[in-house]
């Protein structure tokens, strides 16, 4: 228990976030430089103002025509991600654990906060985990990794819970919760959950195509 | 004459029974159990308050020496033979400019949890010690 906290709380946290940002560097580059060779054109028409325009489509609530048309799936997916991406950032439990090894610190969510997020993150992964087994045409384009992804994502959070409610176990808990963070962490780079950094360059990408070429909206 | 002798007998064991009484109790009242820095007793907390038998704490944990925790630095230096007995840490953790509470949080859990990490033994994780209910 003791050595498993220490590693988790030093290698293996370094570990994850030198693979995190390492890996989100690494697939950039290797991402760009491939399509300088391939698809160069891409440069020639890359336009900031349709970069910006598509982003800014498609990450307000709403902002696109798919968006307006799955109306469910859009709250729960806004919802989803800034809970998500609040909930790590801004714990109590995290924070004072950075002011701890580094002396410093931000702003904090409540308790309650927090665990009313944590929960909206995990009812919504039963929600992408269930839409994806009963709805056909997303059925259809869900592989294996599609549903072990949900479960890496919820899996955190899950644990997570069980850790800040005190519930029975709840040492294992905290342990599989610092150490599934940690594997979430380091493999975001290299799977679907890269469009977290891809998403800019996707959009830069589909935005310049249709509003510098195509003079149409991608949204 | 007789009467007299027996009274003042029965106050004297009265008295040494109140004395022993008042003794009894007002160890009770330095007997800590919980680490409760008035520094967190203003405002709501965050985390139930900290269980923590003092001297039998110490004692399974083989510490005897004060000053391992009731510390006084000087020049980035612990002074050895020196104690800050009667302080609370925030007194000191606290109170240098631009201190917060999350200063003092860290210096609480720094201190505590570092130890029992080295010993591999006693809490570490935050239920461990923050336990039951607010
Ligand atoms: C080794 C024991 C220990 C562990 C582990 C521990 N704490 Fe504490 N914590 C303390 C002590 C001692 C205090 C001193 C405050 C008091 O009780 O007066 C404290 C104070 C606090 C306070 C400020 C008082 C309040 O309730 O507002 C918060 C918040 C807190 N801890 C949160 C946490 C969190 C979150 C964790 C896990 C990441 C954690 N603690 C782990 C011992 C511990
Ligand atoms: C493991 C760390 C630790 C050790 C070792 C330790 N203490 Fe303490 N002591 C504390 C904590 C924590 C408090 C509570 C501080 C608070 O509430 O602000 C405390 C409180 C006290 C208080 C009460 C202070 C007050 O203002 O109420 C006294 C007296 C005291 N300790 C004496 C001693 C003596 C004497 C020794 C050595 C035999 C000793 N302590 C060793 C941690 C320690
Ligand atoms: C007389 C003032 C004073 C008191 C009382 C005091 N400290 Fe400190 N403490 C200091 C100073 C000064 C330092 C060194 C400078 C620094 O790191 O802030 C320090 C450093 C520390 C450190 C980091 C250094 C280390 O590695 O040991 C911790 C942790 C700590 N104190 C915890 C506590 C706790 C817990 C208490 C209460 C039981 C306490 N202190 C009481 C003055 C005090
Ligand atoms: C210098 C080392 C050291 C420091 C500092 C220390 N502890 Fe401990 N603690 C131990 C050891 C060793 C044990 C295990 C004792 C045993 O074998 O039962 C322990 C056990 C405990 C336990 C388990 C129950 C008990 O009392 O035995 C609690 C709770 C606890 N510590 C709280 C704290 C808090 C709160 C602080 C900070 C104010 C603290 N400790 C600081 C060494 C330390």
């Amino acid at each position: 228990m003791y050595d498993i906290y220490a590693l988790a709380r030093g290698p293996f946290a370094w570990g994850a976030f030198i693979i995190f940002f390492g890996g989100i560097i690494y697939r950039l580059v290797t991402t760009v430089m491939e399509a300088r060779k391939k698809d160069h054109v891409v440069f020639d028409y890359f336009s900031p103002y349709y970069a910006m325009r598509s982003m800014l489509h498609w990450i307000v609530p709403f902002g696109s025509t798919s968006m307006r048309r799955q109306p469910v799936l859009t709250i729960v997916t806004f919802a989803f991600h800034i809970c998500l991406i609040g909930v790590p950032l801004f714990l109590f439990a995290h924070v004072i654990l950075v002011k701890e090894s580094f002396d410093i610190s931000w702003w904090t969510l409540s308790g309650m906060a927090a665990q009313v997020m944590s929960l909206i993150v995990i009812l919504s992964c039963v929600y992408f985990f269930i839409r994806r087994l009963v709805q056909p045409d997303v059925r259809y384009l869900s592989a294996t990794t599609d549903y072990l992804m949900i479960l890496l994502v919820a899996a955190p959070f899950i644990t997570g819970f069980w850790a800040a409610r005190a519930w029975a176990g709840f040492e294992v808990a905290t342990l599989l919760h610092m150490l599934s963070g940690e594997l979430l962490l380091a493999l975001i780079p290299f799977t679907k959950l890269s469009h977290m950094f891809f998403f800019p360059l996707t959009r830069a990408y589909a935005g310049s195509e249709f509003g510098a070429v195509r003079h149409a909206k991608d949204w | 004459m007789k009467q007299y002798c027996k009274i003042s007998l029965l106050l004297a064991v009265f008295g040494f029974i109140g004395i022993v009484f008042l003794t009894i109790s007002t160890e009770a009242q330095f007997h800590i159990t919980t680490v409760e820095d008035s520094a967190f007793s203003g405002k709501e907390r965050m985390k139930p308050a900290v269980p923590f038998y003092h001297d039998e704490h110490n004692d399974a944990a083989g510490i005897y020496d004060c000053s391992t925790c009731h510390h006084v630095w000087e020049d980035g230096e612990k002074l050895e033979y020196t104690d800050s007995i009667g302080m609370e840490c925030s007194a000191c953790h606290l109170a240098e400019p631009g201190a917060t509470e999350m200063d003092l949080i860290r210096a609480y859990h720094l201190q505590c949890r570092t130890c029992h990490l080295e010993e591999k033994s006693g809490p570490i994780l935050c239920a461990e010690c923050h336990v039951g209910e607010k």
